[in-house]
């Protein structure tokens, strides 16, 4: 009786590590992928996260451009034609800064300010090539008003191409003004990633902390190497992320090419 | 009574011995199944991989030249600021496709397409099939092409085979190719040329002496461990050198990559795994060299498919229009399905950052003075199959790194690539030109 029951317990055991084999088996590793897609997964991962992004982000893949633009010192040479403003040029960044002679005072709200503001950019006796500047309301602050260089091709986030105009109490303290100069693409446009594969591509490379918010992606040119004596650029997507709890907000740059993180060149927005 | 006792014992013990049999059998068939390791490694990189793979594809299946008329002359279309292949495939993307049907198979009708004004025409360096270019199964034949004629109307377009003068009416839905006639119209690049046919294909001859103008780039060469990690992985693989500057890293008696040594200039790695070939498709031939070009980890931006001949599938990369040459007889990468093993040959030279053109040019000759030079130093005209001008490299040393792309002539002859002169050489040394064609 004794050994009937030991052939039950074996033969119990036995179905049981069957059905677990079995089961293993059915369980293809292959229907595990099966998701909806890899977009609700990471969607859903970034959730469990704590990290907020878009609802819409294009997966369309443009084109872009290598570019280029000549080192040189565009800006020295315009102090003389800037009558209405005092300068100082530095050499060693290649940039100009400038008070007004006289009092500029703005009045109404954020919009109105801004158009004048771009009068005062856009006349040459005040800013050296202000129409080639554009008003970037992602890098301003409350009294920084920022504007990147734009060309045929796209906008260039760098400090190098970078107009940036100070204001307080209503009034334009003074400015500062980096330019590349005229700007030409290298080669034929080429196909880049989407605003989404760019994103993605921060996240697997742990690139965006947790608790934190997408707030913009931007597509720009940012300075990529200098050689032959010209500055080369490349498409990049710029993604603004938010911390939750610090409200920091850093914008950091992905190769629209390759899909790699362009690294030590992320940069805090200055919000006052 | 006893004995249905028995029989219960019996009946027992070979439930029991059975459950442990299949225990046995469920567990070796678990441990010896390498699919189900390897899937579970990948899990959760199979739809990723299936959307990078059509990505890719997208990518390396990129028709590479466009050609339209202008006062009754034929242009081969270059614009800086447009890439008109580019164009296409964007706006192929929303595209519907309908019926596909056949129109002819004349030849005179064919060169009539060839030579018909209203056409814009997009082509693939060798033929392609039409379902790689649709992405979709539209069609059973899976019928082959090099060359798309774009109509003047949204409707349809159609597909040329040039070796077999066939021509295809591709029905379409959703397609507006308005802005590729537009650029084409006002491309800034225009260079004189005539198709010629050459062997099984039409080539695009320049009518003129041409001035061509000189790339360069600084470039990016990974090192043998990085290969090996992406071929063979990082376990159980051994290195030998050799005195004729080879390195060879086995994983197994199988798989292998042979490496040049530094010394060896322009020498191309060689990956190669024995195993038995299935019998594939052009198009599923074209499919699995995909998989193994990304495997690689070379740089893709500007590669492209370029050739197919005798299984072997290769890739170059593509400035401005041209190929590379990044190795005398190698664009970049040959992929070669054998009967018992895969091999891929690459160069491990990725062109990395474009340098602006400084001026630079060199003159190149029409393309039929070419092949009398070549004809006159003994080579067959008959073996001529192609003939080019794609880009040879030379090292600027002004700075590390940095390469000039040579526009020069190349010219496929007994399924061979080589540039001009070096044919030339071949054809004036008096080789026996039957022996190339039996080492094919």
């Amino acid at each position: 009786m004794d050994r009937k029951r030991i052939e039950w317990l074996i033969l119990i055991i036995f179905l049981l590590i069957d059905l677990y084999l079995g089961i293993e088996m059915w369980r293809s590793p292959i229907s595990l992928s099966n998701t909806a897609g890899t977009t609700t997964s990471i969607r859903s991962e970034m959730r469990a996260d704590g990290i907020d992004i878009p609802l819409h982000i294009s997966r369309k893949q443009q084109s872009g451009y290598y570019l280029a633009a000549k080192n040189r010192d565009y800006l020295s040479h315009k102090e003389s034609t800037l009558t209405q403003v005092t300068t100082h040029y530095s050499k060693s960044d290649n940039s100009l800064s400038a008070t007004p002679q006289s009092a500029i005072l703005l009045s109404g709200n954020r919009k109105k300010m801004l158009e004048q503001l771009d009068d005062f950019k856009n006349d040459p006796t005040c800013v050296p090539y202000g129409k080639n500047f554009k008003y970037e309301p992602s890098m301003s602050g409350e009294n920084a008003y920022c504007y990147v260089q734009k060309t045929d091709y796209g906008q260039v986030y760098d400090n190098d191409a970078q107009l940036t105009i100070n204001v307080r109490n209503n009034q334009i303290i003074d400015y500062t003004i980096s330019y590349m100069g005229p700007i030409s693409a290298v080669r034929e446009p080429q196909l880049i990633i989407s605003a989404w594969h760019a994103v993605k591509a921060m996240y697997t490379d742990r690139e965006i902390a947790n608790n934190s918010r997408v707030l913009k992606v931007n597509l720009g040119y940012s300075k990529l190497t200098e050689v032959r004596g010209n500055t080369i650029m490349l498409p990049t997507w710029l993604i603004l992320v938010e911390n939750k709890t610090t409200k920091n907000i850093t914008v950091k740059r992905v190769n629209a090419f390759t899909a790699q993180i362009l690294q030590s060149s992320s940069y805090n927005v200055q919000k006052n | 009574m006893k004995l249905k006792f028995k029989l219960g014992d019996i009946l027992l013990l070979i439930g029991t011995l059975a459950a442990v049999i299949l225990s046995i059998i469920l567990w070796i068939f678990i441990m010896t199944n390498n699919q189900y390791f390897s899937h579970i490694n990948q899990t959760s990189n199979v739809t990723e991989q299936s959307h990078s793979r059509n990505r890719i594809i997208s990518n390396l299946f990129v028709p590479t030249s466009s050609y339209g008329f202008q006062n009754g002359q034929l242009y081969n279309l270059y614009d800086a600021k447009k890439n008109l292949p580019l164009e296409f495939s964007n706006e192929l993307k929303d595209v519907k496709y309908g019926n596909i049907e056949k129109i002819s198979s004349s030849r005179h009708k064919y060169e009539q397409m060839l030579n018909n004004s209203a056409y814009v025409q997009l082509t693939f360096p060798n033929e392609v099939s039409v379902n790689l270019l649709t992405k979709k199964d539209v069609t059973k034949n899976d019928q082959k092409f090099r060359r798309i004629f774009i109509s003047p109307s949204n409707f349809y377009f159609y597909l040329g085979s040039d070796k077999s003068t066939t021509i295809y009416r591709v029905g379409l839905i959703k397609a507006d190719f308005s802005r590729l006639r537009s650029y084409a119209r006002n491309a800034h690049g225009r260079q004189p040329v005539k198709f010629v046919r050459l062997n099984d294909s039409y080539e695009v001859f320049y009518t003129q002496t041409e001035h061509w103008r000189v790339y360069s780039y600084l470039t990016n060469s990974q090192p043998d461990s990085y290969f090996v990690t992406r071929l063979l992985g990082t376990a159980n693989v051994t290195a030998r050198s050799s005195k004729k500057g080879w390195t060879t890293y086995s994983l197994n008696y199988y798989t292998k990559l042979r490496a040049p040594n530094t010394e060896l200039k322009e020498a191309d790695f060689l990956y190669s795994r024995y195993e038995k070939s299935k019998v594939m498709s052009t198009n599923e031939r074209l499919l699995d060299s995909v998989e193994y070009v990304h495997k690689l980890g070379l740089s893709e931006q500007d590669l492209r498919y370029f050739d197919y001949s005798n299984g072997s599938v290769s890739y170059a990369n593509y400035i401005e229009g041209l190929p590379v040459f990044l190795s005398s007889k190698n664009p970049q990468i040959t992929t070669r399905f054998a009967q018992d093993a895969i091999e891929i040959a690459f160069n491990n030279t990725d062109l990395q950052i474009p340098i602006p053109f400084d001026g630079q040019t060199r003159t190149l000759p029409p393309s039929e003075t070419v092949v009398h030079n070549l004809v006159n130093a003994g080579l067959k005209k008959a073996a001529i199959q192609r003939v080019i001008v794609a880009y040879r490299v030379e090292k600027d040393h002004s700075h590390d790194n940095l390469i000039n792309l040579i526009p020069v002539y190349y010219v496929k002859a007994y399924n061979q690539w080589k540039s001009a002169a070096e044919w030339e050489k071949y054809g004036s040394s008096g080789v026996n030109q039957n022996q190339l064609v039996k080492g094919n």
